[in-house]
């Protein structure tokens, strides 16, 4: 694939996403860093979406380079001239504390090794693990057949190539997405483009961080974030953990901005990250209703929020039900149902998984750099300190645990090679909750900052101050 | 007095971050000091051979030789002869190949008997045969026409001359 057309590739959902979010009223004033992470969900959300019509529809991805380039010139152009025309709004003020001087020179830091990662996971192709079968064999399969038709089913049929084609489709839509700009199947820049994730939540993240702590807090948790192994292992290839938890970072900034302000444009915000979310993973699926369920307890009156997640997971669905593809983990396995499973091996399946997991957020600290075991410690210590500060990343933290654990309680296959091969990765996926969790119980015991009523704007002028 | 206590708990995780900030900072700096400027060039201007070359380890030779001879919509099997340490390796070059020569199918034996079953398919299809090592002569190879060889791996086409 020509530099050209990897660039066209990448710039064609940042288009499309600021041109959607200059149309919902976000503008890059209210904070750079923040509109450039939101524009990246948005766009490739977007560009996810016109390839699934594409492939729905039929007719070969050839125009799809042509149509996705042309609809994210159109969205940009169209919300570019709407943003001109508002009226401006009075400049707050940007005063530059040095803490959060410190924030974006954390932020510059962890961008640029979070680079070198990227470019140390670009020495072999992508052939195996769960990139290669789960998800680029997926994309093959729908690039070579033009479409979700009888040739994809058979292809994605085939247990030999495609492993779990009933996964959420975001990651090998976008796979698709590249294969289609370079004309032809990709085995690196494919991987490239999902990788890409990694700098819109470490982006998302330190803006997040912001708005529930002080800028040395938010620059010490987000450089721990950042440093964490599970983070950093994900980023090297390019499965779908890490845009899940882009997907969170994404959905718990959002949540943040709409409690500050309660505007509607905010609210749009978050139903955008949660159909991201959802069309991530299953895992993405189950936080998005978690994060959903949470902030309407909150805000009755924002119901349809929930829209775009609801649609994007029936779409989803509607396909695996067209293909007959199912997940394994409800499916009856050697003659026992999910529930037969689950009376009968909740004790010692939950005795392996809670050890593991100790064993992971305690005995490996550099995996989550103790972040999942300080929130731990916090929760078990100050329930009351942390659902005042954090309510929304604490229920999400606790729901997407619990919810985790479940799936662990049923799975047909046997519990210590599941838990030993994805659990780092379920936990990466929650991590930006339990990153924001430290941060908001440190910065209100400790250093008085954060207060809830004030935080997004405080981060918005801080990020503001760091574009200026 | 919760306040403090509160106070007393931030101030503990406060120290965990710091110390995992300092012990992630050590472990970044040997991290990038471990790969010298040259290397990382050397990342970046790598052709899809030197890529593919790491992905297959040492099956490099099948795959040049495969990527030679392949001709549109045929199928591969791959055969090592050598029991359960050949046939993990072949288990991992075979996924690999899955990938790298799609839309071809490959699959993979390593008994006798499976590979004249196999061998049955493949005539018909007229696939391409890839031994990995193993005797120089494959069991029941009647049909099969040694077309190439290349780095212990020896290529056939199964069905006839094309």
């Amino acid at each position: 694939m020509s530099p050209l057309a990897f660039a066209g590739a990448l710039l064609a959902p940042l288009a499309a996403g600021a041109g959607a979010l200059l149309l919902l009223g976000i503008r890059p004033r209210d904070g750079r860093v923040a509109f450039a992470g939101h524009a990246w969900i948005a766009g490739t959300l977007a560009l996810g979406a016109l390839t699934f019509a594409v492939a729905l529809f039929g007719g070969g991805f050839g125009a799809l380079p042509w149509l996705g380039g042309g609809a994210a010139l159109l969205a940009f152009a169209v919300g570019w001239r709407r943003a001109r025309k508002a009226v401006p709004e009075p400049a707050r003020s940007a005063a530059r504390a040095g803490s959060d001087g410190a924030l974006w020179l954390v932020l510059a830091l962890v961008l640029a090794l979070a680079g070198d990662d990227v470019l140390r996971g670009s020495r072999p192709l992508v052939t195996v693990g769960d990139e290669g079968s789960i998800y680029a064999n997926r994309a093959m399969a729908l690039y070579h057949a033009g479409g979700y038709g009888p040739e994809f089913a058979e292809l994605a049929r085939r247990d030999d190539f495609v492993a779990h084609p009933d996964y959420p489709p975001l990651n090998p839509l976008l796979m698709t997405w590249t294969f289609a700009c370079a004309g032809e199947v990709l085995h690196l820049e494919n991987r490239l483009f999902i990788q890409t994730f990694v700098f819109a939540l470490l982006a998302l993240m330190a803006v997040a961080l912001r708005r529930v702590s002080g800028g040395w807090t938010a620059a010490l948790v987000l450089f721990v974030f950042a440093g964490a192994r599970a983070l950093r292992g994900s980023s090297r290839v390019g499965p779908a953990d890490v845009m899940t938890a882009c997907g969170l970072a994404a959905a718990l900034d959002a949540w943040l901005q709409l409690r500050a302000s309660g505007e509607r444009r905010h609210a749009a915000l978050l139903g955008i990250a949660l159909a991201f979310l959802a069309w991530t993973k299953q895992e993405g699926l189950l936080l998005a209703g978690g994060i959903g369920a949470a902030a309407l307890w909150k805000r009755r009156h924002l119901a349809v929020l929930l829209l775009p997640p609801a649609l994007a997971a029936a779409a989803h669905a509607a396909v695996n039900a067209r293909f007959g593809f199912r997940g394994d983990l409800l499916a009856e396995a050697d003659g026992a149902t999910w529930f037969e499973r689950l009376t009968a091996n909740a004790g010692h399946h939950c005795a392996v998984v809670l050890r593991q997991a100790a064993d992971l957020a305690l005995f490996n600290p550099g995996e989550t750099n103790l972040l999942l075991a300080c929130a731990a410690l916090l929760f078990v210590l100050a329930p009351r300190t942390v659902f005042r500060v954090a309510a929304v990343p604490a229920v999400v933290l606790l729901a997407g645990s619990a919810a985790f654990l479940g799936a662990y309680l049923v799975t047909p296959h046997p519990i210590e090679w599941h838990v030993q091969t994805s659990l780092v990765r379920l936990v990466l996926q929650v991590l930006p909750a339990a990153a924001l969790v430290v941060a908001a119980v440190v910065g209100r015991c400790l250093l008085r900052a954060g207060a809830p009523p004030s935080q997004a704007a405080s981060a918005s002028s801080a990020d503001r101050g760091a574009a200026a | 007095m919760r306040s403090n206590l509160q106070r007393a708990l931030a101030l503990l995780v406060l120290l965990a971050l710091a110390w995992r900030a300092v012990e992630t900072a050590r472990e970044r700096w040997h991290w990038l000091a471990a790969l010298g400027f040259g290397e990382r060039a050397a990342i970046v201007r790598a052709d899809f051979g030197a890529r593919a070359a790491a992905a297959l380890g040492g099956q490099v030779a099948v795959f040049d030789l495969l990527r030679d001879h392949l001709g549109p919509g045929e199928d591969v099997v791959l055969f090592a002869p050598g029991g359960a340490g050949a046939a993990l390796a072949l288990d991992v070059a075979t996924r690999q190949l899955r990938a790298l020569l799609f839309p071809a199918r490959v699959r993979s034996c390593v008994g006798p008997a499976e590979l004249a079953a196999m061998l049955q398919d493949a005539a018909a299809a007229g696939a391409l045969v890839a031994r990995l090592g193993g005797p120089p002569a494959l069991p029941g190879e009647a049909g099969l026409q040694p077309i190439a060889a290349s780095g212990g791996t020896t290529l056939f086409r199964a069905g006839g001359a094309r």
